[in-house]
């Protein structure tokens, strides 16, 4: 998902949300006959006018076509896709062609950082995330394992991926997660 | 922040790990119902073309919403429409919801929350005479319920505690720790 599509789906509930308010408080004031404009009976003549008009059919086709288009063009925008494989290589320039693979050298990291004896896995990918071009590197580790340790190694893992890229523009992330499967000292009883 | 030409650099931190929040989830209903709205209206058309059988539904609807007077439900349906609305816009303007609980490094290293709670319960349980224990919480408070088989159960509370701290002080802002303790019931 990017930006827009988030930006996209936060204002159509505010309008939705704000749609429904209207509503509900029209609704209220007619019933409690606070409002002296409104007249006690409903009259939709007009919108029935409208529809007896023979340019209807075509607007009211031409808007579905429209309405279905945008509709699945929103739902795309909710799948995944916020991967980035290639990057440019720094001081290639604007027209410059020469390009590294990005999610290769994030998974390479992602490797050496598995290497540690207190990692048990780890992956790594490149991504876009709120406008920042962020390398993630996604690790389980032993629950037994010294925090600091691993805090260290992760920052060397990262601080080496940063030589290996060489861009200034890229962020970083390690996110930890503990194993559940606990490799127990206790003896087994039997 | 650092630059290119700086040696020994590191990635810049990254924003915070957020999750998605409920926005998506509304997005896709919205948009499937833009879709319906939108096969609803090129049904219509082709209704009127004479090549589908059947009423117009925008007529039908518009005819089903003529001559209505005020009814005693229009009270709190409208309530309920206002509530939902208020609720729609809150959720719109809330900020996504924080995932990950941050280790103090020099770059962004996050642990889950369920991870803290399975680092504290590791913890806990390395304590000698401790029986069982339960986490709870994980970002500002962790809240630990534990049994001992110890005659001294205030001993082994600090214990606990000690251990547990000990192990999350590598968290930027560590949770208070507290410790609740019984004996168990088969201790003797």
């Amino acid at each position: 998902m990017t930006r827009l599509s988030r930006g996209v789906d936060r204002t159509v509930t505010i309008a939705v949300g704000l749609l429904l308010v209207i509503i509900g408080v029209v609704a209220i004031l007619w019933r409690l006959d606070a409002v002296v404009d409104l007249s006690r009976t409903t009259d939709t003549g007009a919108v029935q006018n409208v529809i007896q008009h023979g340019w209807w059919p075509w607007v009211s086709g031409a808007a579905g076509v429209l309405m279905i288009i945008a509709g699945l063009r929103w739902l795309a925008a909710h799948l995944p896709s916020a991967r980035v494989t290639e990057l440019n290589l720094p001081g290639t320039g604007e027209a410059g062609r020469l390009r590294f693979n990005a999610s290769s050298a994030a998974a390479a990291a992602a490797r050496q950082f598995a290497e540690l004896p207190s990692v048990r896995s780890a992956q790594g990918k490149v991504r876009r995330d709120r406008g920042q071009l962020v390398v993630c590197i996604d690790a389980t580790i032993d629950p037994a394992t010294d925090l600091h340790q691993v805090a260290e190694d992760a920052d060397r893992v990262v601080a080496d991926l940063a030589d290996v890229m060489g861009r200034a523009d890229l962020y970083g992330r390690v996110r930890l997660k503990v194993s559940t499967a606990h490799r127990s000292r206790l003896a087994r009883v039997t | 922040m650092t630059t290119a030409d700086s040696p020994g650099r590191s990635l810049q931190r990254a924003k915070s790990p957020v999750g998605p929040g409920i926005q998506p989830f509304l997005g896709v209903l919205w948009a499937v119902a833009l879709v319906a709205l939108g096969v609803v209206a090129i049904r219509d058309a082709l209704v009127r073309a004479g090549l589908l059988g059947g009423k117009e539904w925008a007529e039908e609807a518009a005819k089903a919403c003529d001559n209505l007077t005020p009814q005693v439900w229009i009270v709190p349906a409208g309530a309920v429409a206002v509530i939902v609305g208020v609720v729609l816009i809150v959720t719109a303007l809330r900020p996504r919801p924080k995932r990950g609980i941050r280790l103090a490094a020099t770059t962004g290293i996050y642990l889950t929350r369920s991870s803290v709670q399975r680092l504290a319960k590791t913890a806990a349980a390395a304590v000698d005479g401790v029986d069982t224990t339960a986490i709870a919480g994980g970002r500002r408070k962790l809240e630990v319920d534990a049994t001992t088989l110890a005659a001294q159960p205030e001993v082994t509370r600090e214990r606990i505690e000690h251990a547990i701290r000990d192990r999350l002080s590598a968290l930027e802002t560590p949770p208070t720790v507290k410790v609740r303790i019984q004996r168990s019931e088969d201790a003797s």
